[in-house]
Order: C-alpha cells, then structure tokens, then sequence
C-alpha cells in the first residue's frame, strides 16, 4: 500500500461520507425507534469524549514529549468533575432539562433574569474564546496532511501548489460544508442532534481505536514499557527530570475541570443532548475510563518518538510519523483517520453548538427587535431564518479560526493553544458555580465578572499568542504598554514569577470572582432574577417549583401565530390540538392557560433559547408585573433571610403588642382598682348609714334611763328598720356578684310576664302613691308566654318602676308602663317625665354603684346595684335591658325585651 | 448507607481525588523507582485514575434515584 | 337667737338620733334635710355650731361648706362634718373647705356631744377675746 496525499485526502472524504451516512441512519432510528441503541448511556459517554480532540491525539504527544505527565491533567480534571457528577453536572442537567436550556448562553442568560445582555456577551465572548481551539483542530488536520505528504515518496500529489494556509483554508472549508450539511438541517424542538451524537460516537470509537493501535505497535516496536522508558531517559528524555507538579500542573487541572464544563460543545453533548439523566451516571465512570484508555499510551509513544525519530521532528505528529518511519502505511491511515476524527467530531460539535448560541442569543433578538410588529409573517419565516443564521455562524465560526490560525503560525506546539481556549471558557466558570449555588448572584455582577475576567484573557492570554507574528506584540509583552512595567501581559502588578498559563489562570479567575461576589453584594436582583435564582437552586430538590413567569392573558390565536413562526405549523398545531384535548375546549375557544403559557415558553425556549422566547410570549401575553412579584413570593420557598428579618420584625411587633396590650391591662386594671375604691367607698357609705343610726340609738337606749316607753319602742323599730336595711343591702351585694359569676340561682319556667309585670305595679302602686307620682296605664300585652323566673322578673320590674318614680323630680310626675308583643319578643317599656338622664351619663348607667352625678347627691335608697342587677337577670333569662330614646323629649325609657318561649306560648295565646 | 451519607461519601470521594492529584500530595511521589520502568509518579498518577473510575462505578450505582426521571421529561416528541 | 345647734341630714334615723342626743346634752337644736335649705337655715337661725353631713340631696356638704366659708357673715360658723365614706380624702377635703372638725359615722354620741361642745368653747373663747 502506498500512502499519497491523494489517497489520505480521498480517504478522508470518504470517512465523511460514512459519517453522513451515520448521522441520517442515526435520525431516521431516532424518529421510528425511540428507545433504541443511539439512546444508551455509552453512546452518550461516547459523544462526550469529543473532548478528546486532535489536540487530544496529536497534541498529547506532544506535550508529554515537551512537558512529561503534564498532559494528564487535561483528562484528569474532567475525570475529577465526573466523577463528582452529583454535585455540579446533575444539576446542570436537571436545571436544563427544566427549563429547556439550548446552551451554555442560555443557561447564565435564563439564571441571571433571562438577561439578553448576558446571552449575547457569553456568546460573543465563547465565539472569540473558541476560535484558537478551532485553529488547533485545523492546524492538527493540516499538519497530519502534510506529514503524510512530506513523507510520501510520490510527493504532494494533487496538493502540488498548496502551501499550508491554502491547506487550512481548504480544510476549514470543508470543515463548513460538512458541518452545515450535518448541523443545519432543522431546528429541533430541544436542539438535540441524535444523528451528530451518532457520528460522534462512532468517530469516538475510531480515535480511541486508532491511538490504542499505535500505542500497541509503539510498545511492540519499542519491546514493552521498560526499555522504553530506559531508552528515553538515556536519551535525555527523562520525566523525573522535569518539575511537573507545580503551579502550571494546578492551572491546567483547574482549566480542564472548567473545561469540561464551560466549553460550549461539551454543554451541547453533556447537557442539552442528554436525553436521560441515568445516563450521566453511566458517563460518570465510563467517560473518565475513556480518557484514561486514551492517556496510557502517550507516555510510551512520547518517549519513543523522542528517542528513536532524529531530533527535530514534531513530537506533535509522532502518532502518525512513527507508524510512517516504520512502514506500516496502514497504520499511519488509521492513525491519520483517528486525528482526522477527533478533529471533524469536535469542529462540528462546537461550531454546532456556538451558532445555536448566535442564533439564539444575536440573531433572534436582533430580528425580534427589528419586526416589531407582532408579524404574523408565514410560519416558516422564523424557522428559516435560524437556519440561515446558524449557517453564517458556521462559516463565520470557521473563519474566525482560520485566521486565528493564519496570525499564529508561527508557533508550532498544539497544547498551548488549546489551553489559551480553555483560559478564556474557563471565565464561565465562576458565573456558572453562582447560578447553581449562590441565590444572591446578580445578572449586572455576571456580566461585569465575566467581561473582566474576559479583558484580563484577551490581554494576558490571547493578545500573547500573537507575540511571534506581531512585533507590537511582542515590544508590549517585553516592556508593557507604553512602558507600563505593571501592565505586562505575562507579568501583571509585577507577578513575573509564575509560568504565563497559571499568570494568565490566576488573575483572570480572581479579578472575575471578585467582581462577581462584589458586584452581587452591592447590586441587587431584578424580580425575574429573583424567580430564576431561586429556580435553579430548587431544580434537585424532590419537589421542583413549577411557576410561570408569565402570567397574564393571550388569545390562542396570537399565540398559535408565535408558536407556528418558531416551531413550524406541523408541531404548533401539534401542541394546540394536545391543549385542546386535555382542556376539553375546541381549538377556536381555547383559553390559553398560565400553565399552557409556560410550556409555550420551554418548547419557544427550546428553539430560540429562554431569553428570546420570553421576549416573543411577552409582546402576545399581556402579564402584569404585579402577577411577577406574586409569583416570586410564591416560589420563593428558601428566602430565609428575608423570612428571618421577618420574623424578627414579627416578634418585635408581637412585643410591641404586648406591651400596649399589658399598658391597656394595667390601664383597664387601675380603672377597676378605682372603681374598687368607689365601690368600697359606696359599700362603706351604704352600710355606715343605717350602721350610724343603729349605734344612734342603741347608746341612746343604753344610757338614757328615764325614756319614755313610746320614745324608746320608736328607737326600737328604727333600729330593726335600719337592721333589715343592712340585710337586704348585704343581700344585694351578694345576688349581684353571684350574678356576675354567672351562677343560676332560680329556675326559669314558661310563665306569664305580664303576670309579674302586674305583680310590680301592685307592689310599687304604694310607692307612686307616697310620691304623688301618676301610673299611667299603657297598652298591654295581654298575655306573653317567656321562659323566667317570675319574682326575678317582678324583682327588675319593680326596680325600674321604682326608680322610675323615686328619680322624677317633676312636679307633675308620670310614669307609664306599656307592654307588647312583636317578632317573637316581649317588650316590656318604663317611661317617665322625669328629668332623663344626661347624655354624658347613659354609659355608665348600668354601672355598679353608679348613682347618677356625684356631686348632685342624690338621695335614694339604693346602693346602685339595682341596674346592674336587673341587667344580670334578664340577661341571665336570654333578653336585654337597655336604656332606649323615650317618646317625649325628657324622661328616660328602660326597656326590657325577652324572647317569647317557643313551644307554649301561641297555644296559650290561642286559648286565652 | 443512608441517602445523605451516600451523598456525603460521593462528595469527599470528589474531594479526596482531587487531593491526591494536588501538591503536596502528589509531590510525595517523585522519589526515584521506575516499576516496570516506569517513573513512579507516573505509575501514581494512572493507578489513583484508576481507582478513582472504579469507586465512580460504584457510586454511579449506589446513589440513589432521585425523582424526575425520563419519563417525567415534557416536549418529547413519541 | 334661740338656735345652738343647726343639724343638716337626710338620713330620718341618724337625724332624729342626733336631734335626741343634742338636746339631752342641753342645747336647743334645729334640723333640715337638703343642701339648699342649709343656707337659708343658717342665715335665718344664726345657729352658734352647724353639724353637717356631705351626702345631701341636692347640694353637698362639701359645696355647703364652700360656700359658707365664702360668705363674710358664716364664714367664722363653726362646723361639724360628718361623713359615711369613712376616707382619708373626704376628711382632707373638709379640712381644706374650713370643717372645724370631722366625725366619721357611726360614731358614738359621745362623740358628737364632745365635739360640738368643743366648738361651742372655742367659740366662746374666741368671742371673749
């Protein structure tokens, strides 16, 4: 066999074929057989170890053979993140399951308040940090090329002419067609690629193949490990030799770990192509495996190539140039297959999965902004134009690498570019880490972080690896710019000690970590933050909160319109008529629901990314901010700061509210403390007075010998007359605070009030008549059935009338008692002429030992329980007492109501 | 194992990894034996790789299940 | 001038008890039984001690005092308070208004016979001067 560059070229278009081939057999299984193999957990490891690039199969080598175990961090960081895949990777997962997140954008985008900023900052800066990475895959392509070229004794074949730019280009070309052809053919629903994820896995397959072949040969020529190793390190090749594990070890594990995370295509496999979250616990220890079968035999082949090729090769290309020097030209097309599909795997995946970021996080709000009518435009508009975007993006995406690669050919090793890549994804880092697990990080902080973090890349990073093709350059990095010793890019604030990659590490992740833990701490989150936030830190727990941002109302029909530009007529009628069927609604009267809204959302989001997709529903959906800030204290379960202040808040009111509480106790207790003195004073008056004249007398009695006999009887029956009057005020003292205790002292009977009504103005008939006061017979009941204790009853009549006719000042005094029925109640009225009683008094009027104004010292013969006590008994018997507006202009109108008992009382009536 | 301690033995398991491939850890093993002629921090390097695969495997079936699952997953197309 | 002693209660018993004691004890005593008739009673009868009670219907003895201890003519009257609300601030508040002296009910007659006749000494005294 005999290897020309023709034949290496048609191989390799060949080889695209197949994988064409691959793609589509793999997307017709998909859509006719859901669960099949394409949907296995090794098949999605596979599609993840397009980490392991040509800079993988070529470049490993080759820093093996310049920097010994050093190469290995670039697959043990990404072991190290997956094997600890609980922690970061499920929740990157589950929150992108969630909310249908399509990129790395996206994600940062959704979690910082579906920031569009955000969206295209990350994007533009991905787009810029991946163009070295694309260079490196170009570069390993063309340099394979050539290798086999140089070494073929048939010379250049039909590259006869082409230099190795034009190889590059032509290359990166190709490299865009295929992508195009294999990337763009629809918008999917999730961005899920099943035929690339198929191609991927197969050309996983061959690199791994491949290397594993060569290492085997290596070890066969080389007569197993020992003399190996011996040979090299006879050679000057030694790995002891080297000073591995220091600073520049640390800064690329970090950089790898970052990497594997950040780098836009590994979002693309890791996260959005995954289809089902066990599988990541199958990648978590098969993928680490992988790299570990990809990493053993470089150090063998390293060492081989270094001590049995002349001096001067590139230890790059070892993996191709030891199988040539020996001959085994089938090998070496193997081997180049290998190099050629590390390189293809990783160009289409990150060209993929950057112009799903351009076209969702540019061109879409772009667009959306430019048609700002609600342009119902046909249903293909939308679609089409994301394609198209996506293929510009492609082209734009490879070119953006070729030139890369055109200013930096200069310098030859692959590694060290790859790591510049790695520098500037890795500012993602810190922002990703927040959104997973810090509530408080803002969205301005994010994009302040990763601009800085960006801006220290570019210059500290980037802008270095022009230093060979740009003398600019180059005079900046030996003496800074304008001279600015502090500002040289390799040696920042005067940091010259440390090797450039840990340099460039180390101030780019710190200045973009302090900037965003600052940053957050001064600004503060905008509401949408607020609910994305507390979103993405709930995504792992059992019970996922579901809210809808989005609340507000729509007609179906505009939403159909949105809905049919981006998902295409087929999948929005699709969506509609499933809406309609579960809602039991035909399609035409469909109310969208909130909950229908936001899965409009996620399947929008699903195509044009979160931020867009809330731009679009929001021009339709006319939500309200209010429902926003609802929302947000509803899903805001674990706001525990906020809820703590609160309850200090609370428990401060609550103090407060004791406090007053206990001033209004102590208030309401030093006004019953002076009713106590007022009462024992009244109590003190009532009892001294007949006291006083009962002593009176009996000292008269006592020391007057010669009384009189009717003298002496009269002071007699005064004293028992006083005697009783002590009795009966002790008595009433008594009833009323039994009373109040609420103790039933007498047995309520159905009997007739007017019956008691009757027995009162028998009694007081004496009374009106000693005060020349006039009865005045009123209307009359007749006859009222009521459940009470007749004396009880006569006992507050009587002391309403007598009252009535005691306090009537009147020369003319009239007291009228009138009865009648109304409503199921008995009312019973005392009215007189008297003076009434003053406004300011009414209150009181019922209280204990209340006699009307002090200082006018009116006399009469109660101690002033008798309101309170009657009040107590006809509440005692379920009626009111209460002093009501009489029908004159003065005098005072009690009036007692008590319910008529149920049973007896129409019968009796009827009777009667 | 309770589901938390499982939790917490995954994430020291992490963590320990780490370590091992950090300095000073690490540096423990650039003292002169070559097995098999190979330095012995190279040997260090794949063996802890190793092991560090195979107790991965052993999580990736001793963590539990939690929740949402495939079958929860919206917007499928059947 | 005949009237020692005016008495001003509203109470029959107490005042008849009081009327009984007085006299017994030699002087010519004469009794109203409300507030307003207390001014009206003193002016007319010039008694030469008034034994007053604070709770009277229509005006009190309190307000009694007051006014007395206004007026030129009562104003050197000596008087008598006599209360059923045995506290310490009715017995301030006579004090304050001019009582001469405060006899808490029930009191023996003793009591009131020795009070009165203090004041009727004091009187005399003051008036022999």
């Amino acid at each position: 066999m005999t290897l020309t560059a023709d034949l290496v070229i048609a191989t390799a278009v060949a080889y695209v074929g197949l994988l064409f081939l691959v793609a589509f057999i793999g997307d017709s299984q998909t859509r006719s057989k859901p669960g099949g193999l394409l949907r296995s957990p090794f098949v999605y490891t596979l599609s993840i170890s397009v980490y392991c690039t040509s800079w993988t199969f070529y470049g490993a080598v080759g820093s093996a053979a310049r920097n010994g175990l050093e190469f290995a961090t670039i697959y043990l960081g990404p072991t190290l993140v997956f094997i600890g895949w609980w922690f970061i990777l499920r929740r990157l997962v589950r929150i992108s399951h969630d909310q249908r997140i399509t990129s790395i954008a996206d994600l940062l985008s959704s979690r910082f308040g579906k920031s569009s900023r955000l969206g295209v900052l990350v994007t533009v800066l991905a787009v810029i940090a991946i163009a070295p990475y694309i260079a490196l895959q170009l570069k390993a392509v063309t340099s394979s090329i050539e290798a086999i070229a140089g070494a073929s004794e048939y010379g250049r074949g039909s590259l006869e002419g082409w230099d190795e730019v034009g190889l590059a280009f032509g290359v990166a070309a190709g490299m865009a067609l295929f992508t195009i052809l294999f990337g763009t053919r629809n918008v999917d629903a999730k961005e899920q690629h099943h035929g690339v994820v198929a191609a991927i896995a197969l050309e996983a397959v061959v690199k791994l193949t491949a290397l594993i072949a060569v290492g085997l040969f290596v070890l066969y020529a080389g007569g197993g490990l020992e003399p190996i190793f011996s040979a090299a390190a006879a050679s000057g090749h030694d790995i002891h030799a080297s000073q591995t594990f220091g600073d520049r070890w640390i800064a690329s594990l970090l950089l790898a770990a970052a990497a594997i995370i950040c780098l836009p295509r590994q979002f693309q496999v890791t996260v959005v192509e995954n289809s089902d979250e066990s599988h990541l616990r199958t990648a978590s220890w098969a993928f680490p495996a992988y790299m570990l079968a990809m990493s053993l035999f470089i150090l063998p082949i390293a060492l081989y190539g270094l001590s049995t090729l002349p001096s001067g090769s590139n230890p790059d290309m070892f993996v191709l140039t030891l199988p040539l020097a020996a001959g085994q030209d089938g090998l070496a097309l193997f081997a180049f297959i290998g190099g050629f599909s590390s390189a293809t795997s990783m160009i289409i995946l990150e060209s993929i999965a950057l112009s799903i970021m351009v076209s969702n996080h540019i061109v879409v709000p772009v667009m959306l902004r430019l048609s700002a009518d609600d342009g119902a435009g046909d249903g293909l508009g939308v679609r089409r134009l994301i394609l198209n975007a996506r293929r510009i993006s492609i082209i734009l995406i490879l070119l953006l690498g070729f030139s890369y690669f055109y200013l930096t050919r200069g310098s030859d090793a692959l590694a060290p570019i790859g790591l510049i890549s790695f520098t500037g994804v890795a500012q993602f880092l810190p922002a990703i880490l927040a959104a997973l697990f810090w509530r408080e990080a803002s969205g301005k902080a994010a994009i302040a972080a990763i601009a800085t973090g960006f801006v220290v890349w570019l210059w500290a990073s980037f802008m270095p690896s022009f230093a060979s093709s740009s003398p600019l350059v180059a005079m900046i990095m030996a003496e800074g710019p304008f001279g600015i010793d502090w500002l040289r890019p390799q040696a920042l604030f005067g940091l010259d000690h440390l090797d450039p990659l840990a340099h460039a590490v180390f101030w780019s992740l710190l200045l973009n970590s302090a900037v965003l833990v600052i940053g957050s701490l001064l600004t503060s989150q905008s509401a949408l933050e607020h609910v994305q936030a507390t979103l993405f830190l709930n995504a792992t727990r059992r019970t996922p909160t579901e809210t809808s941002p989005l609340r507000g109302s729509a007609t179906a029909d505009d939403l159909f319109l949105v809905a049919r530009r981006v998902l295409g007529h087929a999948r929005a009628v699709a969506l509609f008529s499933e809406e309609a069927r579960q809602t039991g609604m035909p399609w035409t009267t469909l109310e969208p629901s909130p909950a229908f809204i936001h899965r409009l959302e996620r399947e929008l989001a699903g195509s044009i990314g979160s931020a867009s997709a809330h731009v679009m529903l929001s021009k339709v959906v006319s939500g309200d901010a209010v429902s926003l800030e609802e929302v947000m204290q509803m899903a805001d379960e674990t706001q525990q700061a906020i809820e703590h202040s609160q309850a200090l808040e609370r428990a401060s009111a609550q103090l407060r509210a004791t406090a007053e509480k206990l001033e209004n106790a102590n208030r309401q207790l030093r006004k019953v403390d002076l009713q106590k003195d007022e009462f024992l004073s009244q109590v003190s008056h009532e009892v001294r007075t007949p006291m006083t004249a009962i002593r009176a007398f009996s000292e008269i009695l006592l020391s007057e010998k010669d009384l009189d006999p009717v003298s002496s009887r009269r002071f007699m029956s005064t004293i028992h007359r006083e005697s009783l009057r002590l009795t009966s005020l002790l008595d009433e003292i008594l009833d009323l605070s039994a009373l109040e205790r609420g103790e039933r002292m007498w047995e309520a009977r159905v009997v007739d009030a007017e019956a008691a009504l009757d027995q009162a103005l028998r009694v007081c008939d004496a009374l009106a008549r000693q005060n020349g006061t006039r009865m005045a017979r009123g209307e009359r009941a007749g006859r009222a059935m009521v459940s009470a204790d007749p004396d009880r009853l006569s006992q507050v009549l009587i002391n309403l009338i007598s009252n009535a006719i005691k306090y009537n000042t009147t020369p003319d005094p009239v007291v009228e008692v009138r009865s009648f029925v109304g409503e199921g109640v008995y009312s019973i009225e005392v009215v007189d002429n008297g003076p009434g009683i003053p406004e300011e008094e009414r209150p009181r009027i019922f209280d204990k030992f209340y006699r009307g104004r002090q200082g006018e010292a009116v006399s009469f013969s109660g101690a002033g329980l008798g309101l309170p006590i009657s009040r107590e008994i006809v509440a005692r018997m379920q009626g009111t007492l209460e002093l009501v507006d009489g029908p004159g202009p003065g005098g005072a109108c009690f009036r007692v109501r008590l319910p008529l008992a149920p049973a007896e009382a129409e019968p009796e009536i009827a009777t009667s | 194992m309770t589901r938390r301690k499982l939790v917490a033995a995954a994430f020291f398991f992490t963590l320990f990894g780490v370590l091992g491939f950090l300095p000073p850890i690490i540096a423990l093993f650039r003292f002169d034996a070559r097995p098999f002629g190979v330095p012995v921090e190279a040997v260090y390097v794949f063996v802890l790789w190793g092991l560090l695969v195979l107790g991965a495997r052993w999580f990736s079936r001793a963590l539990p299940e939690d929740g949402t699952q495939a079958a929860q997953r919206p917007g499928e197309e059947p | 001038m005949g009237t020692d002693i005016l008495v001003a209660e509203d109470e029959p018993g107490i005042l008849e008890a009081l009327s009984f004691v007085l006299q017994r004890a030699g002087w010519t005593v004469q009794s109203v039984t409300d507030g307003d008739a207390v001014l009206s009673a003193v002016r007319r009868e010039r008694p030469r001690v008034l034994v007053l009670d604070i709770m009277l219907p229509k005006r009190s003895g309190f307000e009694v005092l007051k006014q007395l201890r206004a007026d030129v003519l009562t104003r050197a009257l000596p008087v008598l308070v006599l209360t059923a609300r045995g506290q310490q601030q009715d017995r301030r508040i006579a004090e304050e208004l001019g009582a001469d002296r405060f006899v808490t009910k029930p009191y023996s007659n003793v009591e009131v016979v020795d009070a009165v006749r203090a004041l009727l000494v004091d009187r005399t005294e003051t008036g022999a001067r």
